[in-house]
C-alpha cells in the first residue's frame, strides 16, 4: 500500500489546519496587540531568572602517605662504588630526582657517580648539572616543613656516615608528627621517626639537607566536588 | 513588512530597557542583602586610642633547631676516606643528547662566593638561619679534575629568609651575569624560599602531532605560559616511569594528550583529552581560567558550608573529562591566608595582585553580551518565533 507523498502541499495544507487552531486561541485569549505584549515580555524576561546551581563538595581521600610517594618500584638501592665506597648520597639523589620527574637526569646521575660525598661536592656536582637547589647545614626544621609543604622532600643527613631521602613529614591518627625516610640501604618502605627526636637525630648527624627546585610531581587527582 | 520591522524594532528597544532596568534592581537588591550579612566582618569605626597603643606582649620562642654536630656536616657520607676526584666521569650535561637540563642562568644582587677551601661564603647577619641557593655555572667543559670543577662564578645568589643583606654581599670579580628565562621556582633575593603552589597542572603528551601543538600552546601562548607558570608543572609521556607508576590508571594511553589540571592537593578542577581540546590555545586558557574560578567558587562554598561531604570520593576520568559545572562567579574576592584557604596563583607582577582567578574574573568583566550560550539560545528562539508568528498572523 501506497503512502501519502508528504511534500510542500501537506505542510501546507497542515500550516493552515495550525493557523485556524491559533486564530480560535486567539479568539479565546485576546486580540493580536495582547499576544505581542505577551511575546514582549517574555522576551524581557528571558535570561533574567538564573538557574540556581548548588555545588556539592565531595570528601578529600586522606592524604598521601609519605608526602613525596615515591612509588616502590622506583626506589633506588645503594651500590658500591669504583672505589669500594658506599653511593648513599648519590642514590638519595637519585630518588629524589625521580620523585621530581627529572628521570633523564637521575638516569645519567647513577649512571655517573658513586662512592662516598660530601655537602660541598654533592653541591658542586648540582652545579655542574645547572640545577638549582636550596640547602641548609644547620638543621633547621623549618627547612624540612618547607620541603613537605611543597611536596618537594629532600636528601638529608641521616644516620652515621649515611644520606637518606626526606618524604615529608606525616601525621598520625593521634596528631603525633613522623618523618618519612627513604633509605637507599632499605628500599621499598619507607622509615617514620617521631619529629622531635627525628630533628636531634638530623643535627647530631650534620644537619644538612638540600633540595633541587623542581617542581614536584603532579598529585593524585580526586573529584572534589559536583554539581547536584 | 516594514510594520513587522518597526513592531520588532520596538520590542528589541523595549527588552533592552526593562533588562537593564531588571538587572539594576537585581544587583541593587543583591548587593544590599549581601552588605548587610558582612556588616559583622568589617572593622569597628571607634577603636580607642588606649587599645591601639598597647604592645602585644610576646611569647617565649620555642627553641626551632638544636645544635648541630658541624663535624658531620662535611664528611665524607658512606665512606672512611676523603673524596678524590669525585668529578671524575663521563657526566656531560651540556652535550648529552639524552634529555635537556633545567639550564638556567639569572643575576641577583646579593652573591655568595666559594671560598678556596670549598665553603660558601655568605654575607649574613645570621648565618646559622640561612638557607643558600646557588647556582654556579661553570665555564668550561665538565668534567674535570676537582680544582677545575670549581667553577668560575658567572652568577651567584644568596638566599637567607629575612637576613639577606646585599650591600654587605661580596660580589664576584668574574665577568657579568648572562641573563637568561629564569626557573620560576627561584627564590627571589630577599624573600622567602619559593611558597608551595597552589594549582598543579599535568600534559600528558605522546608523539602525536596534536601532543606537538599541544606543548607549543604553553610555549607561545601568554595566557597559557602565565598559567604554566603559576602551578607546578609537570608533563608525563606514555613511558615515563613515574606516569606508569602512579597516573597510567587514572588518565590511561588512549587519552593522550591531555591537559589536567588540580588543586595542589589533587583536588580536580578541569581536565581535557584528545577529543575534548579545544582547537585554539586561546580556547583552552580560557576554559583553564574559567574552571579555575569555578574550582575556587566551589572550595569558597564548601568552606561556607562545612565540609558538607556526602559520599566517598573517586576520580573518573571518562566523566570528568568534560565536567560541566556552573557557578555564579563572586565579585567579592577575599584575601585568606588560613590553612583552609583556597589556594591563590601569585601576582604574575610586582605591581599589582593579578592572579589567574582575577584574570578570570576580568574576562567576564570584559564580556559584551551578559548572557550564557543557554540564554542566547533562548533570545534566539523566542525572536525566531515571534518573528514566524507575526508572520503567520499577517498572512
Amino acid at each position: 500500500m501506497l503512502q501519502k507523498p508528504i511534500g510542500p502541499l501537506y505542510f501546507q495544507r497542515n500550516l493552515k489546519v495550525l493557523r485556524r487552531a491559533w486564530l480560535a486561541f486567539l479568539d479565546r485569549v485576546g486580540d493580536v496587540n495582547s499576544l505581542r505584549l505577551f511575546v514582549l515580555a517574555a522576551l524581557c524576561l528571558a535570561g533574567c531568572i538564573d538557574q540556581p546551581v548548588s555545588v556539592k563538595p565531595l570528601p578529600a581521600p586522606s592524604p598521601e602517605v609519605p608526602v613525596c610517594n615515591l612509588p616502590a618500584e622506583l626506589h633506588q638501592r645503594n651500590k658500591l662504588g669504583p672505589k669500594g665506597q658506599g653511593s648513599c648520597v648519590h642514590a638519595s639523589t637519585v630518588n629524589h630526582l625521580r620523585w621530581l620527574n627529572k628521570y633523564d637526569l637521575a638516569a645519567r646521575w647513577w649512571e655517573t657517580y658513586g662512592d662516598g660525598e660530601t655537602a660541598s661536592g654533592i653541591r658542586s656536582k648540582l652545579d655542574a648539572a645547572k640545577a638549582d637547589f636550596v640547602y641548609t647545614e644547620n638543621a633547621d626544621p623549618t627547612f624540612l616543613d618547607w620541603a613537605s609543604r611543597t611536596r618537594r622532600g629532600a636528601i638529608i643527613w641521616w644516620k652515621a656516615s649515611h644520606c637518606c631521602t626526606f618524604e615529608g613529614f606525616v601525621k598520625d591518627e593521634n596528631g603525633r608528627e613522623f618523618a618519612a625516610i627513604l633509605d637507599n640501604n632499605n628500599p621499598g618502605r619507607f622509615e617514620y621517626t617521631e619529629r622531635e627526636q627525628f630533628i636531634r637525630g638530623w643535627a647530631g648527624f650534620g644537619g644538612f639537607a638540600l633540595t633541587v627546585l623542581e617542581d614536584p610531581p603532579s598529585p593524585l587527582p580526586w573529584l572534589s566536588y559536583e554539581v547536584q | 513588512m516594514n510594520k513587522i520591522s518597526i513592531d520588532i524594532t520596538f520590542g528589541l528597544i523595549c527588552l533592552v530597557v526593562v533588562h537593564a532596568i531588571a538587572i539594576g534592581i537585581t544587583q541593587a537588591t543583591v548587593e544590599t542583602k549581601f552588605a548587610q550579612s558582612q556588616s559583622h566582618l568589617a572593622p569597628p569605626v571607634n577603636i580607642p586610642r588606649a587599645d591601639l597603643e598597647k604592645t602585644i606582649e610576646k611569647l617565649p620562642q620555642p627553641l626551632t633547631a638544636p645544635p648541630v654536630n658541624r663535624a658531620a656536616t662535611e664528611e665524607v657520607k658512606q665512606a672512611g676516606g676523603t673524596c678524590i676526584n669525585c668529578n671524575e666521569g663521563a657526566f656531560d650535561p651540556v652535550s648529552s643528547p639524552i634529555g635537556e637540563f633545567n639550564a638556567v642562568a639569572k643575576s641577583f644582587n646579593a652573591a655568595i662566593v666559594r671560598q678556596s677551601d670549598g665553603s660558601y661564603y655568605c654575607s649574613l647577619r645570621d648565618p646559622a638561619s640561612v638557607w643558600v641557593s646557588t647556582r654556579l655555572r661553570s665555564t668550561h667543559a665538565f668534567p674535570g679534575p676537582l680544582e677545575n670543577a670549581a667553577p668560575r662564578i658567572q652568577a651567584e645568589m644568596v638566599q637567607g629568609v629575612l637576613y639577606a643583606t646585599p650591600e654587605v654581599a661580596k660580589t664576584p670579580s668574574s665577568p657579568s651575569p648572562s641573563l637568561a628565562p629564569g626557573n620560576p621556582n627561584r627564590p627571589a633575593v630577599g624573600g622567602s624560599l619559593p611558597k608551595a603552589k597552589g594549582f598543579d597542572l599535568a600534559l600528558y603528551l605522546d608523539g602525536s602531532p596534536r601532543s606537538k601543538e599541544l606543548k607549543r600552546w604553553f610555549e607561545t601562548n601568554e595566557d597559557l605560559i602565565f598559567i604554566k607558570s603559576n602551578c607546578n608543572y609537570q608533563e608525563y609521556t606514555p613511558d615515563n616511569p613515574l606516569y606508569k607508576t602512579r597516573f597510567a590508571s587514572v588518565v590511561g594511553v588512549h587519552n593522550f594528550p591531555a591537559v589536567v589540571l588540580t588543586f595542589a592537593d589533587g583536588g580536580h578542577i578541569h581536565a581535557a583529552a584528545e577529543g575534548m581540546l579545544p582547537s585554539t590555545a586561546a580556547t583552552l586558557a580560557g576554559d583553564l581560567f574559567y574552571y579555575a574560578n569555578l574550582g575556587r567558587e566551589a572550595k569558597e562554598r564548601a568552606r561556607e558550608t562545612g565540609s558538607g561531604v556526602l559520599k566517598t570520593s573517586s576520580y573518573n576520568w571518562d566523566k570528568l573529562i568534560s565536567p560541566q559545572m556552573r557557578l555564579e562567579a563572586s565579585e567579592s574576592p577575599e584575601e585568606c591566608n588560613g590553612p583552609n584557604c583556597t589556594p591563590r596563583f601569585p601576582s604574575a607582577s610586582s605591581d599589582h595582585a593579578e592572579s589567574l582567578l582575577d584574570r578570570a574574573r576580568a574576562r567576564q568583566k570584559e564580556a559584551v553580551l551578559w548572557a550564557n550560550p543557554g540564554e542566547v539560545l533562548v533570545f534566539a528562539l523566542i525572536a525566531v518565533a515571534g518573528f514566524l508568528l507575526f508572520r503567520l498572523m499577517r498572512s
